[in-house]
């Protein structure tokens, strides 16, 4: 494993990600891709066993709604941890990896964004350094946290949800005070 | 002691490389530099080390305070960020107007800041091209600068620095953070990244998010960055304006959306977020019921407003001109001409003008009332006095236009909300104006309150401004300067359309004039030596056939009258007037 | 733009004849604008109830103490209101609650609107300011409807009852101005009375003898105004009288008082009231300088110079939590004015008040000049700062904060309103007080 790696190489990997690892993941009777054994292979790879029926039934869960967008991001995952930095990584890292934080991941940002998106593509990268004990080369374990929690997109999304509604709010008494029928006023016996 | 000749050749040295870090081809002259404050104040730069002035494209460096601040060896970064303002942002008058427009849809009741927001965003997008792509170290120049405690502005706006370019959390930014300060920050970061190339679009935006970071008017900010406000009065000295400015463009008004509710920029997708996305939709739901700027109109003082935020030097009076140059010019109309008579022989002997002494029975047109009460304006009287008959080929010869302009108290000033009777007036007389013809105008307040032009001229901007003009006095028509006008009028000088815009206050010109006459009479008498025809454009909240005085003036003596209150009224009476015919023409 | 039915929701036939005749009466002035009551009838209803809530009511609380309705009122400022909220917890004491002032509201006037209070009908009232943007309240058609019981209260204490209703004029308001918005209006809440704005100011009618004249042909049942205008009222050769004149906005000094009340024969109130509060008291017709407390929800407390509340008699800060308005709910919101709080029994009163002393200048030409006219003249400038103060030699001495733009345009402005032969100086100053704006004259208005 590469102990220095270049955060470059895995955002731009990401940015590259081919089409097989962007179609559609499969879920019941639809979809195109068996994620499990994508992650099987990924296993493999990184020099483990294949998944068991046991490991791999997470990934072959049916409900579209619930899981599609976290199995697409897990697709998309297993890509980057294909790369030579991570190879001789811990699978049981990875397979924890891509059941917990991935999932949390998965429930604010839609898959697509982790190809499109440089700062979407940077978080990835990070996170799946981190799930390694890796982190880029030339920073300090706080650097590296600190940026990582910069990009945290979870913890952008409950600040946002919670700033809104007072955003809001001011928004539409600004408005409300600078109508034209507001000017007008109303009638009143005295003046101030 | 720095040698400051040999800091100004240092730094000349750099300026070609400066001139390629944003293309080959760049081509500006070099700056103008300053060796002392009192060679700096002469070029308009006061505190700050270096500006730009859009009209001569020049930017000026204070060498002193380049060396007062410690910033001798950063000539590439600064040089190069002072040609950014010039090769990307704002780059132009025009854009740079479009941009304070924006802004100030996001500042509400600070839209004065514009410009000084508009500096930070400009800034913010050139630096972040200098550091990312030409790696240069424009944040060792931030660290130099804040020197004074940071207010959260200040703080705000070096964080955004730092995400942008992922330095350590504290190397810029010093102040207090917390968790809002934080969320906006990234936002500001997302935001300068993705309207690089569209960031006229992206200002309105920008403006939203730092507005809660402005309590205090930005003075801090504007302490520590003192020497870095280099955008201050991008218009000074400019002959021209920016353009279009009048019409309130597509997405000016929605485009004050604070980030947070951009999805491109919150990262909340509509598929992800739900129900909080879909009841936000942004400032153009609710309240503007267009959603886009398409057809609208900004009012003469925030026109106003936005020009004098660009530095331009001028008084509310001239903006007043070009903004109803502006807004007029679209709708011009056809103009009545006549045609050119054969003969031009000087009047028959016998005939002597009309003089409003004399008693109105011995007034050679008097025949033409009692032949027909109601005065055809050219054909009765051309046709007496000349008796020509028309040639094959005749010219055409545009009237005169003579205007009287209604500014007593009721009349609402021009310069600050959009008048539509001055509209028409504009319109009118630049329609005049465009055939050839001459056009004397007269502001009229009270009794002696007035402005005119120096009779019936061709100067397009004295012509205007007296037009956009404001007394805001008593009510009384100058009877006397139409009666003066006309009174020695020759059937030989140009006919002329007498046009007085103005409200119910109209009347007053059917009273006596100082010496007693009655305003019927002169009425009656400058219609008649005019030979053009008259009409009234007027401002009332009833109709206008319901005032005695009026219906008169309509039916004894020939006077149109239109009632203009909104821009429809006002375009229907353009098309009403462009309908007139000279008589003979 | 507003339509006449949401200007005047409701309209009756009568009302709206006296409408047109105001509006197209020979003699009226040139209305400057349009404006109604707003009033539907769910808002009439509410004016209606506030009325009833006035009728037998004395606002009082005890010595050092509270009223009953002020803990609730400070949880729901603590709960709603978003910029109560930044304070924190509320604390125990109700005098460890931090003050506000105008500047807070000016700067921040939206996070004053409770949470929960619905934007419908949002109105906004523009008090005078220096910059391009005056200090903005909002308020409601409910809370100005709700001035005439609260004008009809304190007119009760000097014995006077107002009968006029609908093809009457009730009231007029009278100024003084270069420029006012004036217009014809009704009052629902009293029967569709008329109500009028007027400008006495010469150049706002056809023929300044009309003033007299239509004013004569209203017959108002009360005048209300500021002194400035009264005095001017007091010049008209008016035949007819009204049952009161109500007067606001500025210290109604003793001497204009009598004349007023000599000229017109009937009770001259003084009424003290803010854009802020609405109506808060009523100037006592025996008691000179001391005033009644006309609203039941509001609280006012004195303040001396450290923020701690005076004992009863000892002068300080005018301090006001509660009011009228349901979308500025003010909670210890200092006023600049300046007086006593005294008892008796458990009503408070307020005594030796110093409101805003009356200043008015004079142009070349003698004609009088309001601050108004001063402050909307100089408003396109965006000074944040100055003082205008007229010498007993009627030149005028301008200071303003250093480095103020457009110098020449500032004395063109005031020129046009003084006229061009006036003597303008202009100074900079690196330090003002507190207050942004201050008029100051050494003349001595006559009938002031």
């Amino acid at each position: 494993m590469n102990n220095a790696p270049l955060l470059e190489t895995l955002t731009r990997r990401l940015a590259e990600c081919p089409a097989d690892f962007l179609a559609e993941p499969r879920l019941g009777k639809q979809g195109l891709v068996q994620v499990d054994a994508v992650v099987s292979d990924l296993m493999r790879a990184l020099g483990g066993a294949a998944l068991t029926t046991e490991q791999a039934a997470p990934f072959r869960v049916t409900n579209a709604k619930q899981y599609r967008n976290w199995l697409s991001v897990t697709l998309i995952a297993c890509w980057l941890f294909s790369d030579a930095t991570f190879s001789g990584g811990d699978g049981h890292q990875v397979y924890q990896f891509l059941l917990s934080q991935l999932r949390e991941l998965a429930a604010v940002t839609p898959a697509p964004k982790f190809v499109t998106d440089p700062d979407r593509r940077e978080e990835l990268a990070r996170l799946g350094l981190k799930a390694l004990d890796l982190r880029p080369a030339g920073e300090t374990p706080e650097q590296a946290q600190d940026r990582l929690a910069t990009l945290n997109s979870a913890e952008r999304q409950r600040v946002i949800a919670a700033a809104r509604a007072a955003e809001e709010r001011a928004r539409q008494i600004r408005e409300a005070l600078a109508k034209k029928e507001a000017e007008e006023a109303a009638d009143k016996w005295t003046r101030e | 002691m720095t040698n400051l000749t040999s800091l100004r050749d240092q730094w000349l040295a750099h300026w070609p490389g400066a001139l390629t870090v944003w293309s080959k081809f760049t081509r500006l002259r070099e700056p103008r530099w300053c060796f002392t404050p009192k060679e700096a104040a002469t070029e308009g730069l006061t505190s700050s080390f270096a500006m730009i002035r859009l009209n001569d494209h020049a930017i000026v460096i204070g060498l002193h305070q380049i060396a007062e601040q410690g910033l001798n060896d950063y000539a590439l970064e600064i040089l190069a960020h002072e040609i950014g303002h010039h090769v990307y942002c704002p780059a132009d008058l025009t854009d740079s107007a479009r941009m304070i427009a924006r802004l100030r849809r996001g500042l509400p009741t600070k839209e004065a800041l514009a410009p000084f927001v508009g500096n930070l965003y400009t800034d913010l997008l050139i630096n972040n091209r200098l550091q990312r792509s030409a790696g240069l170290r424009i944040s060792q120049i931030y660290q130099k600068l804040t020197t004074e405690a940071p207010d959260t502005l200040w703080t705000f706006y070096m964080r955004i620095y730092e995400v942008l370019w992922s330095l350590p959390r504290g190397q810029l930014a010093t102040g207090a953070m917390d968790e809002r300060l934080e969320l906006d920050a990234q936002l500001g970061a997302r935001l300068i990244r993705s309207y690089a190339q569209d960031w006229i679009e992206g200002a309105g935006r920008f403006a939203a998010l730092c507005f809660p970071y402005l309590q205090d008017n930005g003075q801090t900010t504007q302490k520590i960055l003192r020497g870095w406000l280099d955008t201050p009065s991008l218009g000074a000295g400019a002959d021209d304006m920016p353009h279009g400015l009048t019409e309130i463009e597509d997405g000016e008004l929605e485009g004050n959306l604070h980030p947070m509710f951009d999805p491109e920029l919150s990262g909340l997708d509509s598929d992800e977020a739900g129900e909080a996305e879909k009841d936000v939709k942004g400032p153009a739901s609710g309240a503007t019921s267009t959603g886009s700027g398409r057809g609208q109109r900004r009012e003469p003082f925030e026109y106003g407003a936005i020009l004098k935020s660009l530095g331009l030097d001028l008084d509310n009076h001239e903006i007043a001109v070009r903004y109803y140059k502006e807004r007029a010019t679209p709708h011009l109309i056809r103009f009545p001409q006549r045609r050119l008579p054969e003969s031009t022989e000087p009047l028959p002997e016998g005939l002597e003008p009309w003089d409003i002494g004399s008693p109105l029975e011995e007034a050679d047109w008097t025949q033409s009332v009692l032949a027909s009460p109601r005065i055809i304006p050219g054909f009765t009287t051309v046709q007496r006095v000349w008796g020509t008959v028309e040639g094959q080929q005749p010219k055409k010869e545009p009237l005169d236009l003579d205007l009287y302009v209604d500014s007593s108290g009721s009349i609402p000033n021009p310069q600050l909300n959009t008048s539509y009777l001055t509209l028409a007036g504009a319109i009118i007389a630049l329609s005049a104006l465009r055939v050839g013809a001459k056009v004397q105008v007269t502001l009229w307040s009270g009794a002696r309150q007035f402005q005119k032009t120096e009779g019936f001229v061709r100067d397009e901007h004295q012509i205007l401004k007296i037009l956009t003009g404001y007394i805001g006095g008593g009510t009384a028509f100058p009877i006397h300067i139409l009666r003066d006008t006309f009174q020695k009028r020759r059937p030989t000088d140009h006919p002329a359309h007498i046009l007085i815009i103005s409200d119910d206050g109209v009347t007053t010109m059917f009273e006596n004039d100082e010496k007693g006459n009655s305003g019927w009479d002169v009425s009656r008498m400058a219609l008649e030596k005019a030979r053009g025809g008259g009409t009234m454009v007027l401002n009332l909240w009833r109709k206008w056939e319901d005032i005695p005085d009026l219906k008169r003036a309509h039916d004894e003596q020939g006077w149109e009258i239109s009632v203009v209150r909104t821009w429809d009224e006002l375009i229907e009476f353009a098309r009403k007037f462009s309908r007139l015919k000279y008589a003979d023409e | 733009m507003l339509k006449d039915e949401k200007r005047f929701p409701g309209l009756s036939e009568d009302s709206r004849q006296l409408l047109q005749h105001l509006r197209e009466h020979p003699r009226a002035p040139r209305y400057t604008a349009t404006c109604g009551h707003r009033l539907t009838p769910a808002y009439l209803e509410r004016v209606h109830t506030y009325e009833q809530s006035l009728v037998g009511q004395t606002v009082s609380w005890p010595v050092g103490g509270y009223p009953p309705w002020l803990p609730s009122f400070v949880a729901e400022c603590f709960r709603e209101v978003p910029f109560y909220r930044g304070y924190g917890a509320p604390p125990i004491q109700f005098t460890d609650i931090p003050t506000t002032d105008r500047s807070d509201l000016s700067r921040e006037i939206w996070s004053f609107i409770p949470d929960s209070q619905a934007l419908d009908d949002l109105i906004v009232y523009a008090t005078s300011g220096t910059t391009g943007h005056p200090l903005v309240i909002p308020s409601h058609p409910v809370v100005s409807g709700c001035y005439t019981p609260l004008v009809k209260a304190a007119l009760t204490g000097h014995g006077v009852t107002l009968t006029a209703g609908r093809g009457q004029v009730g009231c007029i308001l009278v100024g003084y101005q270069r420029h006012a918005y004036t217009y014809p209006s009704v009052t629902p809440q009293q029967d569709e009375t008329g109500h009028l704005k007027l400008n006495l100011h010469p150049d706002d009618w056809r023929n300044p003898d009309d003033r007299a004249a239509f004013l004569d042909d209203c017959a108002p049942e009360i005048y209300t105004g500021d002194p400035l205008a009264f005095a001017e009222l007091m010049r008209l050769p008016l035949t007819t009288r009204p049952k009161a004149l109500v007067s606001t906005a500025m210290m109604l000094l003793p001497g204009l008082c009598a004349q007023l009340t000599a000229h017109f024969a009937c009770p001259v109130v003084s009424l003290y009231s803010m854009n802020e509060s609405g109506p808060i008291a009523v100037a006592q017709p025996q008691a000179a300088g001391t005033y009644q407390f006309l609203q039941p929800r509001l609280f006012v407390e004195i303040l001396n110079a450290e923020g701690r509340p005076c004992a009863p008699g000892e002068r300080g800060e005018v301090t006001l939590t509660g009011g009228l308005n349901h979308y500025l709910p003010l909670l210890r919101y200092r006023t600049n004015d300046y007086a006593a709080l005294e008892w008796q029994g458990a009503t408070p009163y307020l005594s030796n008040l110093e409101g805003r002393p009356p200043v008015l200048y004079y142009a070349v030409n003698g004609q009088p000049i309001s601050t108004l006219d001063v402050t909307r003249t100089l408003q396109p400038f965006a000074l944040p700062q100055f003082i205008l103060r007229q010498r007993a030699d009627h030149s005028l001495l301008l200071t303003l904060p250093p480095h103020s733009l457009d110098l020449n345009a500032v004395r063109s402005a005031l020129f046009t309103l003084f006229g061009s032969a006036q003597m303008i100086t202009t100074e900079e100053t690196q330090s003002f007080t507190e207050k942004v704006i201050q008029y100051q004259s050494d003349l001595h208005a006559p009938n002031l």
